[in-house]
């Protein structure tokens, strides 16, 4: 069992002894000024200030954790932005969130899926369903499984067979996702391509053109609602602030370039820290895939000992250096695909 | 402090620091509190006393409401929720706002005591655009708040909120 710990409170023992510190301004201002701007805060940004110090949390604390703590989507969804918020705090690389349990777990490096001729899969056909969350991803998923997998590789140096995850889920949107893990160029990789049907967007009572042509903002819109997390510093959501550099923010400007029309390839992000690459693709206007392409460790395998089973799927896919917006037209695009191919 | 025909349409605002400045009443009528007290007392040219403002607050008080002088005045509507909700900044009032911690919570309350609707909302949107996003710690920082809460407290909103489970 991994022990959880969180980060101390600087006040130690009695120190009732010391002189009051000055209130800051934010906590000076006169009570009618402070919930002007409270009002304006959404759920999770009131819950974080009110964690902030004791008078805050005694004043507004328990209404504001009464209504995360509703049954609604609303509530959950929140809930799921303050524990985002949370774990930048408590620096521990071994949690990560469930947005099915809308808990932060600790990582078990142990489980993993079955053997299946010489393929390690879970469940491939059966397509699993998963139940109604509000984001993704959640426990006992096979993507959960996939990256406890990807642990216990690293964690014992093994090699890694050719490996398929598959799973189709039945939430608040309902996607489907498909896991490939291999050894790849730069060692070990995971790529996860999640599959949308764009005829959702009319499920979440969004305006929706005849002609299956998508604004960037309906389709960038449309991401942020499926709140799904790539790593700690890559998700999408609505709680971001415009200009913050968020993945989330810069979704519309990931859409430079495109046309709306069939198989338009988008631009991405990278995070360099986990060594991810995501990218979007409107496939023959109604299906929208996120691919997300991850190195582990990446370097760690030297190329003589790499096994030779790399081929044209993975050569596509080479983590590189992004530029915002990507700046190509639609004929260097085509030109490097050509080329690709 | 008398007025003289050519500046008839100026009115002077004498600040807590004893500084008089002199602008364009319907720069200075933007306050509503300035606004009533010309409408109450007339526009003798006696200077116009502003207790709760010094110069330096007030002067950028006045850029805003120069910026913004030709703006319809605030309904009664815009009390509503909507208006709050909204974090949407102007461009102008962004670069605006763009001061030291001390100086825009001096502007807030500056508005609030002159009255100026606008102003303080432009005022608290930017403080909730700057607590927006960040994690209890990261808004400690930014506004200097001491974490006052003991271990023993910190465990029982933990296990209150079952935020973290051992698996």
């Amino acid at each position: 069992m991994v022990k959880i710990k969180f980060p101390r409170s600087r006040r130690r023992g009695n120190d009732s002894l010391l002189p009051p510190l000055p209130l800051p301004p934010l906590l000076n201002l006169p009570i009618e000024l402070f919930l002007h701007i409270w009002d304006t805060l959404p759920l999770h940004s009131r819950a974080s200030l009110a964690l902030t110090c004791r008078s805050l949390y005694a004043a507004y604390g328990a209404p504001v954790v009464k209504q995360l703590n509703l049954d609604s989507l609303h509530s959950r969804t929140y809930r799921l932005y303050l524990l985002r918020l949370i774990r930048k705090d408590l620096k521990e690389p071994s949690l990560w969130l469930c947005y099915g349990c809308m808990k932060l777990h600790a990582r078990s490096p142990t489980r993993h899926g079955r053997n299946f001729m010489g393929y390690i899969a879970i469940d491939a056909g059966q397509k699993r369903e998963l139940p109604p969350g509000p984001g993704f991803p959640c426990c006992n998923s096979a993507f959960t499984l996939a990256r406890d997998y990807v642990q216990s590789l690293l964690n014992t140096s093994q090699d890694c067979r050719p490996t398929i995850y598959s799973e189709r889920c039945k939430g608040e949107l309902t996607f489907t996702y498909n896991i490939r893990l291999d050894v790849g160029f730069q060692g070990l990789c995971m790529s996860t391509v999640y599959i949308y049907s764009l005829s959702f967007l009319d499920r979440t009572q969004r305006r929706v053109h005849n002609d299956y042509s998508f604004s960037p903002h309906q389709l960038a819109d449309f991401l942020r609602s499926t709140n799904t997390e790539f790593c700690e510093h890559l998700w999408l959501g609505h709680d971001y602030v415009p200009g913050d550099g968020s993945m989330s923010a810069n979704l519309e400007a990931a859409y430079t370039g495109y046309s709306g029309s069939y198989q338009s390839e988008l631009s991405g992000f990278e995070c360099r820290e986990c060594h991810i690459e995501v990218k979007f693709r409107v496939v023959f206007a109604t299906q929208l895939e996120v691919i997300v392409w991850q190195y582990f460790r990446p370097g760690m395998l030297e190329p003589g000992v790499r096994p030779a089973r790399l081929n044209r799927w993975d050569t596509g896919y080479v983590v590189r250096e992004y530029v915002e917006g990507n700046g190509r037209r639609w004929w260097e695009r085509w030109w490097e695909a050509w080329e690709r191919f | 402090m008398a007025a003289t025909s050519a500046d008839a349409k100026k009115v002077t605002l004498t600040t807590s620091d004893n500084a008089d400045l002199t602008v364009e009443r319907e720069v200075a009528e933007r306050s509503i509190l300035i606004k009533n007290l010309l409408e109450d007392i007339g526009d003798n040219g006696d200077a116009i006393p502003i207790p709760n403002v010094n110069e330096a607050v007030m002067k950028k008080v006045l850029e805003w409401c120069e910026q913004h002088r030709k703006d319809p005045p605030a309904s009664q509507d815009d009390d509503a929720d909507s208006r709050k909700k909204s974090t949407d900044i102007d461009e102008w009032d962004q670069k605006f706002m763009q001061v030291d911690q001390e100086m825009l919570f001096e502007i807030i309350l500056a508005a609030n005591y002159l009255d100026i609707k606008a102003l303080l909302d432009v005022g608290c949107k930017t403080v909730a655009n700057m607590i927006k996003g960040k994690s209890p710690d990261e808004i400690r920082k930014t506004f200097n708040i001491q974490n006052d809460f003991t271990p023993e407290e910190e465990d029982q909103i933990r296990r209150e909120n079952e935020w973290a489970e051992d698996r």
